[in-house]
């Protein structure tokens, strides 16, 4: 096969971040499997004008050279086909801080936010545009209790995001817990991470201080879009997969003094480490019946592929019901519509010890447009019965509410600056 | 487009004044109360709006579309704390968008005394000095303000300007008209330029 420019950068190289303003939403990249030699079947949306920077080894990365649109009706990193790598800071606001430090935190936030996510540096940034590829980078504003208070309006936070209950297992940490302020940053390259964390802390610092640092990582999704755990098993597989049921999902439509919330959304992000060291000696057959679901293809033990629905009634000849009662995937299921979140987690490895220890598992992240009728409800189950509970446990929680999304020229959260004074 | 308010410590008033005659989106009714508070709290923690409306990467530009000069790209260096030499610089990208020669002569501010400079090499050093004939922008052409080249310095600041603070220039251009240059002020770590002229 002839190598030549096209074939090199393949169908998914779409450099959009630097036409200003225009940005493509990641799907595309993923499904389209670039790489050097890779047979162009999608249509070419690439042309030497419209490609700075990449190279061959480049396109091995999906992504790589794609942005997602910062701007819209909702904040990116919610919906988006979830990205390799994420850091998760959770800041907490100086000490007196008021309307006028917030909105000046928010300010520059937004404006960074807008020019990493387009593949540009951010104001005060030195180097050109080309070094950093964009690589799908999603900076996703949460806001927690402590900036509704500095806000004057703590009657705008929601409930659950004020005070999660407290749950059976949790083993909870405060060095991972709430924080007034979460940035979640993802990206399909680390370069590009660590560059658009280090400018977002840059400016971050001098109006906040990091409570916690969180740094997960998955395998490229497949096509249902789930990820391996480091329990080997799928994770995410009941999430919705049509886009209109994954909107009804997580997108929050409040009203009264939540009515700025609408659009938006209600996240949790749940620290779990996981003893792999004893679960690496569990028999398969235990493991699945653990999860309810097999490992090697993430098909619930009722069922035979990824997507089907998990079939709680489902007995055996003998009359037992074929997934315990116990099983993960059982227990989380929703039971009504209102209980359905959309899973967004990320592995952690932060280890190992000096003695060989793991320290690792799950930065659980959810998604749904209100935990008081999605993650509370389920989370109580599970902490009642989880098989899980013997290898996994809570050690960090922090809930948020995710604001709508910025138009141009705003800044995040407008809609609840609105309601706030000046200064 | 978002508010912005400068922090512009004692002298607010009029520049705020300048401010309506020169862009119609800049609000002043609570100046007069920054004002107060600048006197009486350290300059980070008074109030002041969003500064961030104008700038984003679309190239939204924050002086009326009548200017000969497009704004975008504005920002400043924070000085959190004035020490011994308590300057900063002022960055931008400037794009002609007539269709002859257009300079910036001069500036001005009420934080501090200004200064167009350019950046040389002195023995393999980077050095700034005021540039004779300002800044000269070709029909068409952008100019780029960064550390290290071309810039607005502020000299003899008379308050410091915490990171997020707005700061505005306003610009004389060779054509008799002047402009303002609303620049957000970033956090930036020691200048390693050397100054020509000790100030």
């Amino acid at each position: 096969m002839t190598i030549d420019r096209r074939t090199l950068l393949g169908s998914g190289a779409v450099l959009t971040g630097t036409a200003l303003g225009g940005a493509v939403a990641g799907h595309a990249a993923a499904a389209a499997g670039v790489g050097v030699g890779a047979t162009d079947t999608a249509p070419s949306r690439s042309s030497s004008a419209d490609v700075v920077g990449p190279v061959a080894a480049d396109e091995q990365v999906p992504g790589l050279w794609e942005s997602v649109a910062f701007h819209g009706d909702h904040q990116a990193g919610v919906l988006t086909d979830q990205q390799r790598h994420a850091t998760f800071l959770g800041l907490d606001l100086a000490p007196k801080s008021g309307p006028a430090h917030v909105r000046r935190l928010l300010g520059l936030l937004t404006d960074d936010a807008a020019r990493l996510t387009a593949g540009l540096p951010p104001l005060g940034a030195l180097e050109p545009a080309s070094t950093i590829p964009p690589a799908r980078t999603t900076i996703t504003f949460g806001f927690g209790p402590g900036l509704f208070d500095a806000l004057r309006v703590p009657a705008a936070c929601p409930p659950m995001v004020r005070a999660l209950p407290a749950f059976a297992t949790d083993r909870l940490l405060t060095r991972w817990g709430q924080s007034d302020l979460l940035l979640q940053v993802c990206a399909e390259d680390t370069v590009t991470l660590a560059y658009a964390v280090r400018r977002l802390v840059r400016d971050a610092r001098s109006f906040a201080s990091l409570r916690w640092v969180q740094h997960g990582f998955v395998d490229t999704p497949n096509q249902h879009g789930s990820f391996r755990n480091l329990m080997g098993m799928r994770d995410g597989s009941a999430n919705e997969q049509q886009p209109s049921a994954r909107a009804d999902v997580v997108w929050s439509k409040t009203s009264g003094p939540l009515a700025w919330l609408t659009g938006g959304s209600q996240a949790v992000v749940r620290r779990m480490r996981i003893d792999l060291d004893r679960w690496d000696d569990i028999e398969v057959p235990a493991r699945e019946a653990a999860f309810g679901r097999r490992i090697a293809d993430g098909a619930p033990l009722t069922g035979s592929t990824e997507s089907e629905q998990i079939d709680r009634a489902a007995v055996d000849a003998d009359g037992f019901t074929i997934i315990p009662r116990t099983a993960h995937a059982a227990l989380a299921q929703a039971r009504t519509g209102p209980e359905r979140m959309l899973r967004r987690a990320y592995n952690y490895d932060d280890g190992p010890s000096a003695g060989g220890v793991p320290d690792a598992g799950l930065i659980f992240v959810s998604y749904q447009a209100d935990l008081a009728t999605a993650f509370v409800p389920v989370q109580r189950r599970l902490a009642q019965a989880d098989a899980l509970n013997v290898w996994a446990v809570t050690v960090g929680s922090a809930a948020y509410a995710i604001p709508p999304g910025v138009r141009d020229g705003e800044v995040v959260g407008a809609t609840l600056l609105a309601h706030s004074p000046k200064g | 487009m978002s508010h912005f308010r400068t922090r512009a410590g004692l002298a607010v008033i009029p520049l705020s004044l300048a401010m309506i005659t020169s862009c119609s989106s800049a609000t002043t009714p609570a100046s007069t109360a920054s004002t107060a508070s600048a006197a009486t709290t350290p300059a980070s923690l008074s109030p002041s709006d969003s500064p961030i409306g104008s700038v984003s990467p679309t190239g939204s530009s924050s002086v009326p579309a009548s200017s000969a000069l497009r704004v975008e790209n504005a920002w400043v260096k924070a000085v959190p704390t004035l020490g011994a030499m308590p300057m900063t610089g002022v960055f931008a990208d400037l794009t002609n968008t007539t269709g002859s020669t257009v300079s910036v002569v001069s500036a001005t501010c009420d934080l501090g005394r200004v200064e167009l400079h350019e950046t040389v090499s002195v023995d393999g050093k980077p050095q700034m000095r005021p540039v004779s004939g300002g800044f000269v922008i070709n029909a068409g052409q952008t100019r780029r303000l960064a550390p290290g080249a071309d810039h607005v310095m502020i000299m003899g600041l008379k308050a410091p300007i915490a990171v997020g603070d707005s700061v505005t220039v306003t610009l004389t251009l060779s054509d008799g008209t002047t402009m303002p240059l609303t620049a957000v002020a970033k956090a930036f770590t020691g200048a390693n330029e050397k100054y020509a002229s000790a100030t």
